[in-house]
C-alpha cells in the first residue's frame, strides 16, 4: 500500500511540474502585457514595475524564480489589483466555491444514484423511460447553458429562486443544480446499467434462491456491487464540478474562486492565473488520488501493490 | 416405501423473445422420492436448466411464462404461489446450487455472512447461534480452518472450495430438496470427484433428495438413482440408472451413450457424434423433435409426437420405436461396447 | 386411452434429415450487416442519426440559399421569432436562423476536425506503442499516463489565451489531449491482435509495420475506433461552447453555436431566443452524437444486451 501511495505521489508531482512549466511558458509567450491595458505609465514607473515583477530577467531566471515561488506557494500579488495577494484571493473565493461544489456533488450523487436505481428496478416500464430521458437530457445540455436557461425560466420568469448573488442558502440552489445536472445524468445512466448488469449475475439469483425478498436483495447485495463503478467516477466528477463552477459562478454572480479565475484570464493577470491554476491542479490531482484509495478500501478484491491496472 | 416429495405434472414454460415465443419446456413429467437422486441429462438447449430453475419459480416473468402444469412439492402446487410465498420455500425447503462458483457468491460480502443470511432468514435463532451453525457447516463440507474462513471473501477461496461454500449455503436451512445445476462442470476433474463424494455423503446423512442436472453421463452413473433424459424441452427417456445404462430404448439416449469418450480403448475408432443441431424451439417440429437427427426415424416420426411408452415398472421412453408395429431395432453394437467398456472401468475404479 | 389406428407403413425406417437442421445454424450474414441490423433496432440511435443528417444538410444548404448572409445587419434589432425572421434577430440586427446554420458549419467543423486529429495521432501512437512492445511501449504509455493526470482544461484555457482565439487555435486546443483515449483503445486492440497467427504469418512474409497497420490492425480495430470518434465529437462541441463562454471562442463576425449562446446569455432578459436556439441545437447535437456512438457500441458488442 505504501509503495502504491509513494508511486502515485510521484506521478502527481510530475504532473504538477508539467502543468506549472506549461503554464509558465505559455503565459510568457502570450501577447499582451498585464500592464498594457492600464493607463499609460511614465517610462520610469513601467521600468520599476517590470523590475519588481522580474519581467526584465532572462527567461530561465524567471523560470527558476517561478518554480521556487510555486513550491513555496508564494504566488505574489495580483498584477491587476495591486495590494491584493493571490493567496488572499484564493482564500476568499475558495470557501464559497467549496460550498457550491459540495452541494453540487451531493445533488449529483444523491439524485443520480436514486434515479439510476429506480430506472433499473422498473426496467422497461415507465419509470425507466422517464429516468432515462431525464438522464439523457442532463448529459446533453452543458451546465453553463442550463444555468442561463434556469436563470431565465425559474428565477426571472417564475420567480421561484433568486436570480443571482450569494446571500443565503437559497442563492446556492440554482447554481448547484446547474453544475450538478449533467453529472447527475451520467451517474444515473451509470448506476442504471451497473444495476442491470448486477441484477443478471449469478450471485443475485443465488440470493433469491435463498429465499431473500426482492428488495432486501437489492439493498443488501446488488447495490453495493453496482455502486463500485460510480465511485470511480468521483474523480472526473470533482474535475467537472470545478470546471463547471467557472462559468456558472459568473452567470449567478457567485463570488467564488471560479469567477476570479475567469476574470484573471480575461485580464491577463499572470500571477493570479498561475496561482489559481496550480491550486486547482493540486486539488484535482489529489481528488483522483483519494478516490483510488477509497475504491481499493471498498472493493475487497483490489489489492494495491506497486503496480495498478 | 419412500414418500414422494416432488411431482411435476405436464409442465410447460415459454419465453417471449425478440425472435418469437420460445417453447423451452414442452410437457415435462417426473417425480422424486425422499432420499433419492434424480439426474436430468441433456445437451445445451434441452430445457434442463429451465426446468430446474422453474421448480423454484426462479424464472423471471417476463420474459418467462408458466404456461401450464403443476409442481407439487409435498402435495402443494408451487405454480400459483406469489413471490412472497415462494420466498418461504426457497432456501428453506428447496435449495439450489449453481454451476459457476466464481460468480455465485457475492464478491464484496464475507463468506460467513452469506451462510448465516440463509439461517437468519428462515429460522428464529440468534446471530451467535447462526454463526456457530455456519462454522459447523463449513466443517461439514470439508473446509479447513472454518473460523478463519468465516471472515474471508470469496476471492480468497479456490474454485473447489468455493463450490463447497455454495453447498454449505444450500444446506444451511436443512432443505428437503437440493437442486444442483451442473455443479461440477466448471471444476477440474479431480475436484469434481471430491464434490460428488461430498454430496453423496450429505445425502446419506440427512436423507435430502437431490435433483442433479448434468450433461456428463459419467457423473450420472456415479451419483444417480434415477435418470431423466431431456431433449428439445421434453423428457424422452426416464428410468433407473440400470434401466438407462443396460437397456436404453430411445435413439437419442443411444447417441448420448455412444458419444462418451473412451480414452483407453481403440484409438482408431471414430468418436460417434449425433449429426445436426437441436431444433429451433420458437417453431417446435411437428412430430418427434429428434426425428431429423435420428438414423432410425420413421415416417410417423415426422408427423406425430410419440407418447410415453412403458418399458417396465420404472422405465419409460418416448419413441415410436416402442410401438408394437415398429421394427425391432436392437441396441447398436458400438453403443453397447461403449457402455460395457465404461462400466468395466467404473467397476475397476471402485475395487 | 384410445389407441388410434396408424397405418403400418408409417413405421418404415426413413432415416434422419440433419442437413436441414444444419442449415439453420448456417445462416451467416456479414459482420457489418449484422451490426447494422442491431443498430437499426435502437430507437434512440436512429433518432440521433436522423437528427444529425438533418443538421448536416441544413448546415450545408441553408447558408448557401438563404436570402440573408449571416453577417448582414438588417436594421431590426432583437426581434422575437416571426414569420419574417424565423429565429428572430440579434442586437446587431442579424438573422439568427441563418447564423444558426452558419454557426453549425463552424461548430461541426471544429468538432469533427478535432476528432479526426485525435484519430490520426491516437492511432499512430497506439499502434506504434502496441506493435513495438517492451520498453518503447512502456515509455509511451507512461507519457500518456502523466498527460492524462494533467487537468487538460486548465492547459487548454491557458493555451487559448496565448494563441489568439480563432478556428485553428480552437481545433488545436481541443485535440491536445483527446488523442490519449484513442491511443489507449487502439493499443488495446493492437495487443490483442498482435500475437494472432495471421499477423505473425504476414510478418514472416516480410510485411512492413506500416503495411501491417493499414491492412490488418485498423480493420479489426475499426469498430472501437469508430465508436471513440463518434463520442469525441460531442465532447469537442461541449468544450468549444465552454471556451466561448470564457471569451475564447471564434472572433466576430463569424459565429459558432458556442459564441452565439454566450452572447445570448448576456441578453437573456430582453431577447431570450438568442440563447434558446443555440442552446437547443448544441444540446440536440451532443445528444445525437452520443446516441449514435452508444448505439454503435451496443451494436458492435457481441454480448447482446437484451
Amino acid at each position: 500500500m505504501i509503495k502504491y501511495i509513494l508511486k502515485r505521489l510521484m506521478y502527481i508531482l510530475l504532473a504538477l511540474f508539467v502543468i506549472v512549466t506549461a503554464t509558465f511558458f505559455l503565459l510568457r509567450l502570450a501577447p499582451g502585457n498585464p500592464f498594457a491595458s492600464e493607463r499609460n505609465f511614465p517610462p520610469q514607473i513601467e521600468e520599476k514595475l517590470n523590475e519588481t515583477y522580474g519581467l526584465n530577467n532572462p527567461w530561465y531566471i524567471q523560470y527558476k524564480d517561478y518554480l521556487i515561488d510555486a513550491a513555496t506557494f508564494n504566488f505574489g500579488e495580483s498584477m491587476k489589483y495591486k495590494a491584493r495577494s493571490t493567496n488572499d484571493m484564493i482564500a476568499e473565493g475558495f470557501p464559497v466555491s467549496l460550498t457550491l461544489g459540495i452541494e453540487a456533488m451531493l445533488l449529483a450523487i444523491g439524485f443520480g444514484v436514486l434515479i439510476g436505481v429506480v430506472a433499473a428496478l422498473y426496467h422497461n416500464r415507465w419509470p425507466d423511460y422517464l429516468a432515462t430521458t431525464v438522464a439523457v437530457l442532463g448529459i446533453s445540455v452543458p451546465s453553463f447553458i442550463l444555468a442561463g436557461l434556469m436563470q431565465y425560466f425559474l428565477a426571472y420568469k417564475l420567480q421561484l429562486f433568486p436570480i443571482s448573488g450569494w446571500k443565503g442558502f437559497s442563492y446556492s440552489l440554482l447554481p448547484a443544480l446547474a453544475i450538478a445536472f449533467s453529472h447527475m445524468g451520467f451517474i444515473a445512466k451509470l448506476t442504471r446499467s451497473s444495476m442491470l448488469e448486477q441484477n443478471n449475475s449469478d450471485y443475485v439469483k443465488m440470493a433469491r434462491a435463498k429465499g431473500i425478498g426482492k428488495w432486501t436483495v437489492v439493498f443488501r447485495h446488488t447495490l453495493r456491487n453496482a455502486l463500485l463503478p460510480v465511485i470511480t467516477y468521483l474523480g472526473p466528477l470533482t474535475a467537472g464540478v470545478v470546471t463547471g463552477s467557472f462559468i456558472v459562478e459568473q452567470i449567478f454572480a457567485v463570488p467564488g474562486l471560479g469567477k476570479h479565475f475567469v476574470q484573471s484570464i480575461t485580464n491577463r493577470d499572470y500571477t493570479v492565473v498561475m496561482g489559481t491554476t496550480v491550486f486547482y491542479a493540486i486539488i484535482l490531482l489529489f481528488a483522483v488520488f483519494i478516490v483510488d484509495i477509497l475504491y481499493s478500501v471498498i472493493d475487497p478484491r483490489i489489492k494495491l501493490k506497486g503496480a495498478k491496472k | 416405501m419412500n414418500k414422494t416429495i416432488l411431482e411435476v405434472k405436464d409442465l410447460r414454460i415459454n419465453f417471449k423473445t425478440y425472435a418469437g415465443l420460445v417453447h423451452a419446456v414442452r410437457g415435462v413429467n417426473f417425480d422424486l422420492k425422499e432420499g433419492e437422486t434424480l439426474a436430468i441429462v441433456g445437451e445445451s438447449g434441452s430445457g434442463k436448466s429451465v426446468t430446474s430453475n422453474a421448480l423454484m419459480k426462479l424464472i423471471p416473468q417476463p420474459p418467462g411464462i408458466y404456461e401450464s402444469g403443476q409442481i407439487l412439492f409435498n402435495g402443494r402446487d408451487l405454480v400459483p404461489l406469489s413471490d412472497k410465498e415462494m420466498s418461504k420455500v426457497r432456501g428453506n425447503e428447496i435449495a439450489m446450487i449453481f454451476q459457476d462458483p466464481m460468480t455465485s457468491l457475492n464478491p464484496t460480502m464475507k463468506v460467513g455472512r452469506q451462510i448465516t443470511e440463509v439461517i437468519l432468514q428462515h429460522k428464529k435463532v440468534s446471530k451467535a447461534d447462526a454463526k456457530k451453525r455456519a462454522i459447523e457447516l463449513l466443517t461439514q463440507v470439508g473446509i479447513p480452518f472454518p473460523e478463519k474462513r468465516y471472515n474471508q471473501y470469496p476471492h480468497e477461496f479456490s474454485g473447489g472450495m468455493r463450490q463447497r461454500v455454495v453447498i454449505a449455503i444450500a444446506l444451511a436451512a436443512d432443505p428437503k430438496l437440493l437442486i444442483a445445476d451442473e455443479p461440477t462442470t466448471a471444476l477440474d476433474v479431480t475436484i469434481q470427484a471430491q464434490i460428488l463424494e461430498l454430496m453423496k455423503e450429505i445425502q446419506k446423512n440427512s436423507k435430502t433428495s437431490i435433483i442433479f442436472i448434468t450433461h456428463d453421463l459419467g457423473v450420472v452413473a456415479n451419483i444417480a438413482d434415477r435418470v431423466a433424459v431431456m431433449y428439445a424441452g421434453q423428457i424422452v427417456e426416464y428410468g433407473t440408472v440400470n434401466d438407462i445404462f443396460y437397456n436404453p430404448k430411445h435413439p437419442y439416449t443411444w447417441g448420448l451413450l455412444g458419444s462418451m469418450p473412451d480414452l483407453d480403448n481403440s484409438t482408431d475408432e471414430l468418436l460417434r457424434t449425433i449429426p445436426g443441431s437441436p431444433p429451433d424451439l420458437t417453431n417446435p417440429p411437428k412430430g418427434d423433435a429428434f426425428a431429423a437427427r435420428n438414423e432410425f426415424a420413421m415416417a410417423i416420426d415426422y408427423e406425430q409426437e410419440p407418447p410415453m411408452f412403458q418399458v417396465s415398472e420404472t422405465h419409460f421412453a418416448k419413441t415410436w420405436l416402442l410401438h408394437p408395429d415398429a421394427p425391432k431395432i436392437p441396441l447398436p453394437e458400438a453403443v453397447a461396447k461403449r457402455i460395457e467398456g465404461y462400466l468395466a472401468k467404473e467397476a475397476q475404479q471402485h475395487d | 386411452m384410445t389407441q388410434q389406428q396408424i397405418e403400418k407403413d408409417k413405421f418404415k425406417i426413413v432415416g434422419g434429415n440433419h442437413e436441414a437442421t444444419d442449415k439453420l445454424a448456417d445462416k451467416s450474414i456479414s459482420f457489418w450487416k449484422e451490426v447494422f441490423i442491431r443498430f437499426s433496432h435502437n430507437k434512440m440511435a436512429i433518432f440521433g442519426l436522423i437528427a444529425l443528417i438533418i443538421i448536416v444538410l441544413m448546415a450545408t444548404f441553408v447558408p448557401m440559399f438563404s436570402q440573408y448572409h449571416y453577417s448582414d445587419q438588417l436594421g431590426v434589432y432583437n426581434a422575437p421569432p416571426s414569420s419574417e425572421y424565423w429565429f428572430g434577430t440579434d442586437d446587431l440586427g442579424r438573422d439568427i436562423f441563418v447564423r444558426i446554420w452558419a454557426g453549425a458549419r463552424i461548430s461541426l467543423l471544429i468538432g469533427i476536425t478535432a476528432a479526426v486529429i485525435d484519430l490520426i495521432i491516437g492511432v499512430l501512437w497506439g499502434s506504434i506503442s502496441g506493435l513495438a512492445g517492451g520498453r518503447v511501449d512502456n515509455i509511451m504509455m507512461r507519457i500518456a499516463d502523466v498527460l492524462t493526470a494533467v487537468p487538460y482544461l486548465l492547459v487548454v484555457i491557458v493555451l487559448l489565451v496565448v494563441l489568439k482565439p480563432g478556428i485553428i487555435p480552437m481545433i488545436i486546443a481541443l485535440s491536445i489531449t483527446g488523442w490519449i483515449n484513442m491511443a489507449r483503445i487502439v493499443r488495446g486492440e493492437v495487443l490483442s491482435i498482435k500475437n494472432q497467427e495471421y499477423v505473425l504469418a504476414a510478418r514472416t512474409l516480410g510485411a512492413q509495420t506500416g503495411h501491417l497497420i493499414l491492412k490488418h490492425l485498423v480493420p479489426n480495430a475499426l469498430g472501437a475506433i469508430l465508436v471513440t470518434m463518434t463520442l469525441t465529437v460531442p465532447h469537442a462541441i461541449f468544450t468549444e461552447s465552454f471556451l466561448s463562454y470564457l471569451g475564447l471562442g471564434v472572433p466576430a463576425p463569424q459565429a459558432s453555436w458556442g459564441t452565439m449562446a454566450s452572447d445570448g446569455n448576456g441578453a437573456i432578459t430582453n431577447a431570450p431566443w438568442r440563447l434558446i436556439f443555440p442552446a437547443v441545437f448544441i444540446s440536440l447535437t451532443i445528444f445525437a452524437f452520443n446516441a449514435v456512438g452508444d448505439g454503435l457500441r451496443d451494436a458492435l458488442d457481441p454480448k447482446l444486451r437484451k
